[in-house]
Parts: C-alpha cells; structure tokens; sequence
C-alpha cells in the first residue's frame, strides 16, 4: 500500500492567517500509518518541494497539541526534456521511487539493489536520519553508470560502533565496489544551512545544468 | 568540462560551497570519521578545480572578424 505522508500547511496562524507554504512555517511531517503517528518537524530552510496527487484532511495529536492537518500521495514530478527531474528536492517513500526508477532496465534494477541492500546497512546502525540521491540514477537514462547518494546520520554517529558489513558503507572506496556508489555522507549536526548548500551545490551537474534531487522518505 | 567563462564561475562556486561544508563538517565529526566523510567531496573538489584548470590554460577562441 502507497504510503500517506502528510504535507504542508499545519495552520500555525501567524497575523491571522493560515500559513502558506513551506517556507512560511515550521512544517510539521506527520506520517499516517495503520500503527498510527509519527512525527518529526522539519526545518523550512531545507525548501522541501512537495507533489501531489491525492490531497486530504485529517487531526492528528502531537506533543504540541492538536492540529489538522493536510496530507498528500508522495509523486515524484515528471522528467524535463533533458531527461532530468526538475530542480529542488523532491520527496518520495520507497515504493515511488523504486516504481519510478528502479525497474525499467535490468541495469536500474540491479543498481536498485545495491541501493536497497546499502541502506538496510547503513540503517542497521539505527542512525540513519535521511537520504538523498541524485544523478544518473534519477533521470531517464536506461542504464545509468552508478549511485549517487548522500546520508545524513545522528549527531552521534560513529563509524566505528556500526557493524563490519555497514562500515563499507561510510567508506567512499568500499562503498564504489561494493555497491557502484558514491556515497557521501555527514551527521546530522553539520546544520540545515550546510545541508541545503550541500543539496543545492549537487543540483548542478558536472554539465552545469540544475537538476532535481531525490530525498527518500525512510519507512 | 568547461566551455564557457559563466561555467568556470558556476564551477569556482561549487568549489567554494564543498569547501564549506568541509569546513563544518571539520567541527562536528571525529578524526577519523572526518578522513572518511571527506575524502569524496575531497575528490569532487579535485576534480572540479582540475576543470578550470584545463579551461583556463585551453587556447583563446580566434576573435571574430567585424
């Protein structure tokens, strides 16, 4: 079943108005699932750029009280003309975007299980905070040459204290044979401002064209 | 690769922004986990700087006749 996150808009009124976007609020991600709610708050600096397909209503009950709260169908926007997906970072759980770019060539479905497989290893610690991946890999090319992917781990993240198998993870060598991927990674605590300068520097390709990044919702 | 001058400065940003995340990323992880979480981004500045440096000491376009 296709995940309900919800999205935007957690009316925390400011000059008597419901606030607007993103960026304009303290955005509250609320998770819908049938075990119930899970919440985290998202920073607005990291200009998270919702899609939607499905838009609906519901209450949920935080730490900070009650709010309404509107939810939506994760859905990757459409390719470009370049083949690309565009600009911003554009979230999506796993089933979106392993529907989207994980089988369509035998090449995408077995770099799909790479990915899988690294981040099974890398949340087996779990520190695994959020993950991002860009390049080939989220475009239309039918065989693309590798991963690329960024995770941002707890602020108390040691590479030592992870098992042996995901320690290749963090190791960028390791990590190039073992899973056809550059994997950068940091702990969570480099700040949102350095995240999104991160983000935004890997959204201009080695072509110099701005391209989308993919932020995977983790289940 | 480089082809324009508007690239390079797009290239020479790029640089500057993996070189501050270097920078805070310095502070926030150990020794060790540092030499590790840096040494892509190490290598993307490598690469980008060895772009410029090939565009910068590529031959001048002939200009053109008016």
């Amino acid at each position: 079943m296709r995940g309900l996150v919800a999205g935007w808009s957690v009316p925390k009124r400011r000059s008597g108005r419901a606030a607007a976007t993103p960026a304009e609020t303290n955005t509250q991600t609320i998770k819908l699932s049938t075990t119930g709610f899970n919440t985290h708050i998202r920073n607005p600096q990291t200009r998270l750029r919702p899609t939607y397909r499905a838009l609906g209503w519901a209450i949920a009950k935080t730490e900070t009280g009650v709010w309404p709260i509107c939810y939506r169908e994760l859905v990757l926007p459409k390719l470009t003309e370049a083949g690309e997906l565009p600009p911003g970072v554009h979230v999506a759980d796993w089933q979106e975007f392993q529907s989207r770019f994980g089988g369509s060539s035998s090449r995408r479905m077995w770099l799909s299980g790479r990915l899988r497989e690294l981040l099974e290893l890398a949340a087996g610690s779990g520190k695994l905070r959020r993950v991002f991946i860009w390049g080939s890999f989220v475009t239309a090319k039918p065989a693309p040459r590798d991963l690329d992917i960024l995770l941002i781990m707890d602020e108390d993240f040691e590479v030592e204290h992870s098992a042996a198998a995901a320690q290749g993870v963090f190791d960028s060598a390791r990590a190039k044979l073992l899973f056809e991927s550059d994997v950068f990674w940091a702990r969570a605590s480099i700040g949102p401002e350095i995240l999104d300068l991160w983000l935004d520097t890997y959204q201009t390709s080695r072509s110099f064209r701005k391209r989308g990044i993919v932020g995977l919702e983790l289940p | 690769m480089i082809q324009t001058d508007d690239q390079m400065l797009i290239a020479q940003q790029c640089i500057a922004n993996l070189r501050r995340i270097l920078l805070e990323a310095r502070k926030v992880h150990s020794r060790k986990d540092y030499a590790r979480m840096a040494e892509p981004i190490l290598l993307e500045v490598q690469q980008r700087e060895q772009d410029i440096l090939e565009y910068l000491s590529s031959d001048l376009e002939e200009p053109v006749a008016s």
